[in-house]
């Protein structure tokens, strides 16, 4: 009999789909527990914060790691995530849809206004010290004016450091971008490719299956967020939602814009304006 | 030389600097014959720039009583018509190297402390103190205060100015920031809790008062206001700030805050490499503790530029070495170290000089990056006086105020035009 019950605020899409099925804690942070489907990859999060995703159950609580324990089981039924020690109510929790709107009259941002984010970008970014010294940015530096492709991406796929590594981040947002483009049909020519097993073992499980979400269009809401804004042509609100997304874990959050705003240049200006704009200055 | 590394360079010298100037208070005189271009029809006032208008209830009231303190208006009404007319320049104290806290008002025969950074050159001046509760500095400007102001004037002024002529004869002046450094050692932050530094102050300056010779009733007079008034040092110790800061100004790509302050309407900071430019937004009403009788909602926005403790990297940002603060300014002990903790995320250095005992002697959060705020969302949370927001009140209770974060989000997209190339 689970010690505690959590009740959730809000639980993905996707989660319905999951029932009866079993997951083990993978990895357990204070804010976020990362669920691994048994006999399968299938990922799915328990989260305290307050974005939401079509792969996300959210819950308000201090600290989930003194809650949950890694190794520890889950089962999705009916109406709860039930644990060994926690069990997690979704009766009184709000379903999260993934939005996509429309962007077919929309006119994302103008060149100007990409050149402007780029330069507000490339000092803030500054404020992260391994930022402009990491391999990750090195590798996508040097990749960044081939054309997009399962070759130029598999060298960037695992590179840096962290529990998502950075380039893993990068490419995660580019991918959201260029599946947002697609389903939200974005006037812009996308390339569209495929992302494979073989490619995504080159990474760690986790980082692994943001990719393959992104690529297949479902990602976080602020991702969805900071997309609509760029597409849009929203600058504003694009530079806000910047500085939210950045504070994202060490610096994952700033790999994921440059991914993201990367996918609109590629698309919309045929060439990658801030990463143009950062590696020359790095 | 990448833009990271000019930034870092900048940044490690605007803090350095801050941190190794040498504040001393080396005289006081009248603010017409101390502070450059200071003209008799000239009040100078806490924050950035404010009209008459747009000012407080406090602010107006600290306007009306030093018009009448220096004998342009005899009344209230003659003060508004005065001031209405255009007849009087309001001047933010910061862009003359002044600081005045609350309200800040300083007019043309007020005395001003003088502090001369003997490292960096770089002069900074503060009006005097009257104590708390109803004073000009929180609005109030009857006969009790304006007599308080004539006898700060006629008396502790001249007294003052024996006593600094004799101790800067003798060893240049007195080095606060040395009585900074040991406050935070006994119990003071240096904003809000001065008990430590004004004994410490008290001590220095008593040989050269006697050593001056002033008449035994002056002395008598001056010696009990400065016992009694534990904020006596207060504008000393933001005089002294404002000179560690201006050291750090004006320095090329530096990220670094140089001023944050209020004037009761809005808050407002300058930064390092943008020079002057104020970047303002409305100013946060602080929640905190009421004298008898005053609730929250008599607290008018936050006022004064005493912030310019945290600015220097002490004050609230020390809160941690003064626990007894939180019986004035609201708040548990706990809430004093984990505020200090928390402007770690947001400072660039600690201080060399400033440690705090109860954190393993670290040094204080020094230099705010207004990089650092964007970063992580934390604005600079200090501790201050409240005023009431009607005119004539003066101080109500003390509490803590955090900067919006719109001033700094405003001055890095001004940074980002300035610097992004």
């Amino acid at each position: 009999m689970p010690a505690k019950r959590l009740t959730a605020s809000f639980f993905g899409s996707l989660i319905p789909f999951f029932r009866g099925s079993s997951f083990s804690a993978e990895h357990v942070f204070r804010t976020t527990v990362y669920l691994r489907k048994k006999g399968g990859d299938d990922l799915v999060l328990i989260s305290s914060h307050r974005w939401r995703s079509p792969f996300t159950i959210n819950v308000y609580i201090e600290a989930l790691n003194e809650e949950i324990r890694p190794g520890e089981i889950f089962v999705i039924d009916q109406k709860q995530l039930v644990g060994e020690r926690v069990e997690i109510d979704l009766s009184q929790a709000n379903l999260y849809l993934q939005k996509i709107p429309p962007m077919d009259g929309a006119s994302g941002l103008e060149k100007d206004e990409v050149i402007y984010l780029s330069k507000f970008f490339s000092l803030l970014a500054t404020a992260w010290n391994a930022f402009y010294r990491s391999v990750a940015l090195e590798r996508i530096c040097e990749i960044r004016n081939e054309t997009l492709s399962k070759k130029s991406i598999s060298k960037i796929v695992g590179a840096g450091n962290g529990f998502t590594p950075s380039g893993d981040d990068f490419v995660s947002g580019l991918l959201a971008s260029l599946s947002f483009a697609r389903s939200s049909k974005a006037r812009w020519k996308n390339s569209e490719f495929a992302i494979d097993d073989e490619l995504l073992k080159r990474t760690t499980w986790a980082s692994s299956q943001y990719i393959k979400l992104a690529n297949s269009g479902i990602y976080d809401e602020l991702t969805l967020e900071n997309a609509i804004a760029i597409y849009r042509g929203d600058l504003k609100r694009a530079e806000e939602l910047l500085l939210e997304l950045a504070r994202r874990g060490h610096d994952s959050g700033l790999y994921i814009w440059l991914g993201l705003i990367t996918g609109l240049s590629i698309l919309k200006f045929g060439e990658p304006i801030t990463l143009n704009y950062i590696c020359n200055r790095c | 030389m990448s833009l990271k590394e000019q930034i870092e360079e900048a940044n490690k010298k605007a803090v350095e600097r801050m941190m190794e100037a040498e504040p001393y208070l080396v005289d006081t005189k009248l603010a017409k014959d101390a502070i450059p271009g200071f003209r008799e029809d000239m009040l100078l006032h806490a924050g950035p720039p404010i009209t008459w208008e747009r000012a407080s209830g406090p602010m107006k009231g600290a306007i009306i009583g030093a018009l009448i303190y220096e004998g342009k208006a005899s009344n209230e009404e003659e003060a508004i018509k005065l001031v209405e007319r255009g007849e009087v320049i309001l001047k933010p104290n910061h862009e003359v190297g002044s600081v005045g806290p609350m309200a800040g008002i300083v007019s043309a025969n007020m005395p001003v402390y003088i502090i001369e950074d003997k490292k960096f050159g770089i002069r900074a001046f503060g009006n005097y103190n009257e104590g708390i509760g109803k004073v000009l500095r929180y609005g109030a400007y009857d006969k009790e205060v304006l007599s308080r102001l004539k006898w700060m004037r006629d008396e502790l002024y001249p007294t003052m100015k024996a006593a600094l002529d004799e101790a800067r004869k003798d060893k240049g002046g007195i080095n606060f920031k040395a009585i900074i450094q040991q406050a935070l050692h006994m119990g003071d932050e240096c904003h809000n809790r001065y008990v430590a530094a004004t004994s410490k102050f008290m001590n220095e300056i008593a040989p050269y008062l006697v050593k001056a010779d002033v008449p035994k009733d002056a002395f008598n007079r001056v010696w009990d206001f400065m016992k009694n008034n534990n904020f006596f040092t207060l504008n000393i110790g933001m005089a002294s700030a404002k000179a560690m800061t201006l050291a750090a100004h004006n320095i090329k790509y530096s990220t670094i805050v140089t001023v944050l302050t209020r004037n009761g309407t809005d808050a407002g900071i300058w930064v390092s490499g943008l020079g002057n430019r104020w970047f303002t937004a409305p100013s946060p009403v602080p929640k905190g503790v009421f004298f008898p009788g005053f609730t929250q909602d008599d607290a008018n926005p936050d006022l004064g530029d005493s912030s310019i403790t945290e600015t220097a990297g002490f004050g609230g940002f020390a809160m941690a070495a003064a626990p007894a603060v939180v019986s004035w300014v609201g708040g548990s002990v706990e809430f004093a170290v984990e505020n200090t903790k928390n402007m770690y995320n947001i400072t660039y250095a600690k201080h060399k000089y400033f440690t705090i005992p109860y954190l393993s002697f670290q040094g204080t959060p020094t230099g705010v990056d207004i990089r650092l705020v964007l970063k992580t969302g934390i604005t600079p949370t200090i501790n201050t006086g409240i005023a009431h927001k009607k005119a004539g009140v003066g101080q109500v209770g003390a509490g803590i105020v955090k900067f919006p974060f719109e001033l700094f989000k405003d001055a890095f997209k001004a940074y980002v035009e300035t610097y992004g190339a």
